[in-house]
């Protein structure tokens, strides 16, 4: 096992410099998540980390070693791409066999090996059948045994899920993070799917344009997200955004929208806030009743979704649209008038740039 | 089977008729060879004997005996296997190129590859006479061999170009980091995924190599190194006309191309099928 060290990557296709450079430190049998938008260039760090593209400039070092110069089959890592990549014309055997194949290893230990994996991956019975007679999750599993067999330094995945069904994504979501608990190899995971990001990862990587937008636990990013992108990027549904400013009246403050929507602040902060442009709210934090009571702002309800242990509400007041997650069954219907209370604590503030203040 | 055949409506039965009529006028003239082949009365007699009069083997022996059909056969076989060799390795490597590194050379390149086939063997024929002789290349079959060769190459790349195409390039990555090299990957990997188009392009350089005329008869200009399709056309135009002859001499010329036509036709038709999904 081995901890992977990026250090000014750069990467430019033609004329775009599509990662102007980039550091990121992993460490020994960690779980990294890199998140962003698409088109950011996950897949295109992670496939220069693999040895599959070029690099412009900078170094990646696995363990001690720089591999800028090293073939892929020789920087000891496994990949798992998002069509899977099995070889349609080897059996389920052949294709996890196959990097054992390569490395010389003999056919007995190689049978031996490549049967404890099937067994691990419950793929036992599919021994013999082609990729193509296959489900979408069974390929899944058979390019997740061809990985872990040769038990390499560092796991790459790049969207290894987002072609399976949500159910499906779900427990294979659960059996990778089992997985790399099981085998605590160092795990590079590209997502653009923040709730995997989320449960799966020890730290999560936001990416914006090839640039690193905040790197940290997905708990810490999800309390003190640094500026409005990651705010927005991560939490689901996304954090609620609320342009305008912060005003001082007479017995306290409040942040007013541009529209006109006040929402009450503690005096204290009135001070610390005066520069902030926008005010975010995650839909979770959010109190929600029927009656009128002291600091709750009115609103009318639009949307009800509700999906069984919680519902989402869309309330609007003038132009200004909040997302309300409650937990629970609630019985608003569209055209109620609510009254809202931003949880204590919970909001967050953003400057003209964008940045936390 | 009883059942099977009161289901078929008027229509399929009129499609079958069809079916078989089509079939009878592509191999008639084909059993016509063959039975002209093996007797000695004009095939002009009348009524026509569908079935040899008197069947005899004597045209054989006479074509190769007499003639150096022996030696033309062996020639043919000659330059059609190396221009099937020859044309398949270099389509190989020229339609792997072109199909993954991709740059704006590479693409000016595939499109005048195309054009390139656009040209008239019979406008480039003259000039390439010319360049033979000063290479002194000319009468010889490896000159011959080149010349085929470069006329199939064209075809051949474009056509593998389209089965590498097919094959997604993670696939070759995968291998790249499963242990192949760069070079060891598309071998090991993409190749065999490419089998059906290899077959096409081996089969088809092959036949074109077998039965190309045009250029045999400009470039090579000894008897003893004629290939077939020259010496079929020598069974005409002498002092007699031996029809018998010559339909055995046709025979020899069509069958090797005919078996060997059969023993790929499998891999051909899938191959041409899962070229037609995508290329
Ligand atoms: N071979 C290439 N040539 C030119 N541009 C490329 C090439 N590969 C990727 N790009 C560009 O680089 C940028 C980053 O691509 P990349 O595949 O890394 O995005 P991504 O973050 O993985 O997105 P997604 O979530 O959609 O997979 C994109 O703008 C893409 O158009
Ligand atoms: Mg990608």
């Amino acid at each position: 096992m081995a901890n992977v060290k990026v250090r000014n990557l750069k990467k430019v296709f033609g004329s775009v410099e599509v990662i102007p450079g980039i550091s990121i430190d992993v460490t020994d049998g960690e779980f990294v998540a890199l998140v962003g938008p698409s088109g950011c260039g996950k897949s295109t760090l992670l496939r220069m980390i693999a040895g599959l593209e070029a690099i412009d400039a900078g170094t990646i070092a696995i363990g001690e070693r720089i591999v800028n110069d090293v073939a892929p089959k020789d920087r000891d890592i496994a990949m798992v791409f998002q069509n899977y990549a099995l070889y349609p014309n080897k059996t389920v055997a052949a294709n996890i066999g196959f990097p054992l194949y390569m490395a010389g290893m003999g056919r007995a230990e190689r049978t031996e090996k490549v049967n404890a994996v099937m067994r691990a991956l419950a793929l036992e019975p599919l021994a013999a059948r082609y990729p193509k007679q296959l489900s979408g999750g069974q390929r899944q599993r058979v390019a997740m045994g061809r990985a872990i067999v040769r038990n390499p330094q560092v796991f790459l995945f790049d969207e290894p899920l987002s072609n399976l069904d949500a159910k499906l994504r779900v427990k294979m979501r659960a059996e990778i993070k089992e997985l790399h608990q099981r085998l605590k190899v160092t795990t590079i995971y590209v997502t653009h799917d923040q709730v995997e990001a989320m449960t799966m990862a020890d730290r999560i990587v936001v990416m914006r344009a090839g640039h690193m937008e905040q790197a940290g636990r997905p708990l810490d990013l999800y309390d003190r997200p640094a500026n409005r992108f990651v705010a927005g990027f991560i939490g689901s549904p996304s954090m609620n955004f609320v342009d305008g400013s912060v005003t001082v009246t007479g017995n306290g403050a409040s942040f007013v929208s541009t529209n006109g929507l006040a929402i009450p602040l503690p005096a204290k902060d009135a001070e610390r806030l005066s520069g902030a442009k926008t005010l975010g709210i995650r839909p979770e934090h959010i109190d929600m009743q029927n009656e009128e009571a002291e600091g709750f702002i009115p609103m009318s309800v639009v949307i009800v979704e509700p999906t069984g242990n919680e519902a989402t509400f869309i309330v609007r007041s003038g132009a200004d649209e909040l997302v309300v997650a409650l937990n629970g069954r609630h019985d608003h219907r569209p055209g109620d008038t609510v009254w809202l209370r931003p949880a204590a604590g919970k909001l967050h503030f953003f400057d003209a740039k964008g940045d936390t203040v | 089977m009883t059942t099977d055949r009161q289901k078929r409506s008027p229509l399929q039965i009129a499609m079958l008729v069809a079916t078989l009529a089509c079939a009878g006028v592509v191999v008639f003239p084909y059993y016509w060879m063959f039975v002209s082949s093996a007797e000695t009365a004009s095939m002009f007699s009348w009524p026509p004997h569908l079935l040899p009069d008197r069947p005899t083997l004597t045209s054989y022996w006479t074509i190769f005996k007499e003639r150096a059909l022996g030696r033309w056969f062996v020639n043919t076989l000659i330059v059609a296997g190396s221009t099937s060799i020859f044309s398949t390795v270099i389509a190989i490597n020229a339609a792997y190129a072109l199909s993954r590194f991709k740059t704006r050379i590479t693409s000016f390149f595939t499109l005048i590859i195309l054009f390139s086939q656009l040209l008239p063997a019979a406008l480039i024929v003259v000039p390439l006479f010319v360049i033979f002789q000063q290479l002194g290349l000319y009468n010889s079959l490896a000159g011959l061999v080149i010349a085929d060769t470069a006329f199939i190459l064209p075809v051949a790349i474009w056509l593998l170009k389209g089965f590498f195409d097919q094959i997604p390039v993670e696939i070759e990555q995968q291998a790249m980091i499963d242990g192949c090299s760069q070079l060891g990957a598309f071998y090991r990997v993409v190749l065999p995924l490419a089998l059906p188009g290899l077959v096409v392009v081996v089969a088809m350089s092959f036949i074109s190599g077998w039965d190309e005329f045009f250029l045999a008869r400009t470039l090579i200009a000894s008897q003893d190194k004629w290939v077939l399709s020259v010496g079929l056309t020598s069974f005409r135009g002498e002092y007699t006309l031996d029809w018998s002859q010559m339909m055995a001499a046709a025979v020899v010329f069509t069958l090797p191309a005919l078996v060997f036509f059969l023993f790929v036709q499998r891999y051909l038709v899938a191959g041409l099928a899962s070229g037609a999904v995508k290329g």
